[in-house]
């Protein structure tokens, strides 16, 4: 029950996941494995869910993934996305693991679908961040 | 008036409800409300009480506290104990654009707020999954309402019919605003005492006959999440302890934050087929009338939202009989369902007495 709208910038100081944002900058999906069980970690977090081993290594994955469901904005809580609306969220299976909260750019709202295919495309945000967005695979979508 | 004065004041209409004093109280269990109020410590204070035991949760839905007040209680460490709820976040200006989840750094820079998104997600999956239309789906807040133009206290009571449902536009799409819990001021409160000391009270009784918990902590991390499968291992645990069968359940009340959480629990609870809850619910089964009455008072939809509290205030004034044109006739055994976010579930079994 958080109160106040909150940013609708990434933090890339932030000491976890801050390094995720400056990843994607530099053109990278990555995400944090465990140097002892090679689960690939999200949310960032200090410990490893699975074996509780401290640490991690970032590394980049492949940027290839699913629509596992989607909910088309068509109201906007923040002011922020006020020029966005109609927009998508999705939540992406990604084939290494994770499984993300992100946009889905370049197809019209109508279009998607669970179990679209989608890769990860960047999207700057300020001088050291990008957002982890995601467009449909070639062929996915009927012309 | 603040948060906290609600609150107390629902203190204040339990204990007369109940015929006890406040100096009864030994025990308190308050649960946070909008803006960090609803302290145990503060609200004790407010309240003029120094229960022997005393604690706030940080997550509501009644459910999680009555669970706590029969532990504390089955423990020994009080006899009688209050559980109140109070806010004031329609006037203090809630507007609800919170993250969806609980890992919002990470989720409002792709706009991904209040609950209406991570719903509007589960209902496109179970679509895909179920063939589960708009209709279907509309049919839960029509129902509700429906029961809400039979209860005085609550806030929607104009008539909604399907038509009228469909023609309102998208909130998050698919969900309008009729799927989406009120914002609303308000507070509850619930004595829970031991089933000897409350026959010696002037209040008619209803029994706390089971309780289940769940959680999901992982969250994301587990696949298909925000269906919540694991709240179907809550249905095989709390029937047997309850000591009766699914079938025996005359009321269901849901913890309405939208009414995708009623077409998930009708389904987890067994009530019907997973994936069957949209024709079940479109069949008109949950409304007045129904062969399963749920969320009698019109829920979070249509009567007020208090975080699943008024949820079981209802129950309980089902089960003694006293809703006037909505009542429904032989009430004996009520289920409450709620969930904290895709992250905890929990239900309760409450019994009228001599049931």
């Amino acid at each position: 029950m958080s109160e106040a709208p909150a940013a609708a910038m990434p933090n890339v100081e932030d000491p976890v996941s801050g390094r995720f944002w400056r990843e994607a900058a530099a053109g990278r999906l990555s995400f944090q494995v465990c140097t002892e069980c090679g689960y690939v970690r999200w949310p960032p977090a200090p410990v490893c869910p699975e074996c509780l081993a401290v640490g991690g290594d970032w590394k980049p994955v492949a940027r290839g993934g699913s629509v596992w469901s989607f909910a088309v904005y068509e109201r906007a809580y923040h002011p922020d996305f006020a020029a966005k609306i109609p927009y998508v969220v999705a939540l992406i299976e990604l084939d290494a693991g994770p499984r993300l909260i992100s946009n889905l750019v370049a197809i019209e709202p109508e279009r998607v679908r669970c179990g679209l295919r989608v890769r990860a495309v960047f999207e700057p945000a300020g001088p050291e961040a990008a957002l982890v967005k995601f467009t449909p695979e070639e062929g996915e979508i009927d012309e | 008036m603040s948060a906290d004065e609600i609150a107390v004041d629902a203190l204040r209409l339990a204990l007369a409800d109940s015929g006890l004093q406040k100096a009864d109280v030994d025990g308190l269990i308050t649960c946070k409300s909008f803006g960090g109020k609803g302290v145990d410590t503060d609200i004790g204070h407010l309240a003029g009480i120094n229960p022997s035991y005393s604690a706030s949760l940080d997550y509501g839905t009644c459910n999680f506290s009555l669970h706590l007040a029969a532990m504390v209680i089955d423990a020994g460490l009080a006899t009688t104990v209050a559980c109140v709820y109070g806010t004031n976040q329609s006037t203090a200006g809630n507007r609800f654009a919170a993250p969806a989840g609980t890992d919002g750094e990470l989720t409002t820079p792709y706009g991904f707020f209040n609950i209406a998104g991570p719903a509007a997600m589960a209902f496109n999956r179970h679509r895909h999954l179920y063939g589960t239309t708009e209709e279907q789906l509309g049919a839960i807040a029509v129902a509700q309402r429906k029961w809400a133009t039979l209860n005085p206290l609550a806030i929607l009571r104009e008539p909604l019919t399907i038509d009228g449902y469909l023609s309102t536009p998208y909130v998050v799409r698919p969900l309008r605003r009729s799927d989406i819990c009120l914002i609303s001021d308000g507070g509850a409160a619930l004595i829970v005492t031991t089933l000897e000391r409350a026959a010696t009270l002037a209040a008619r009784p209803v029994r706390l006959l089971a309780g289940g918990q769940v959680t999901a902590l992982r969250q994301n991390q587990l696949a298909d999440n925000l269906l919540r499968p694991w709240l179907a291992t809550l249905a095989n645990q709390v029937y047997p302890v309850a000591g009766i069968d699914r079938e025996d359940v005359d009321l269901v009340y849901i913890q309405d934050a939208t009414s995708v959480w009623v077409l998930q629990m009708l389904e987890a609870f067994g009530f019907c087929e997973a994936g069957e809850g949209g024709p079940f619910v479109a069949s008109g089964a949950t409304g007045p009338g129904g062969r399963l009455p749920v969320n009698t008072n019109g829920g979070q939809l249509s009567e007020a939202y208090m975080w699943g509290w008024l949820h079981l205030c209802e129950a309980v004034r089902q089960l003694r009989g006293e809703c006037g044109p909505r009542q429904v006739a032989r009430a004996r055994i009520a289920q409450y369902c709620s969930t904290k976010g895709f992250e905890k579930g929990a239900v309760s079994i409450l019994a009228a007495e001599g049931s």
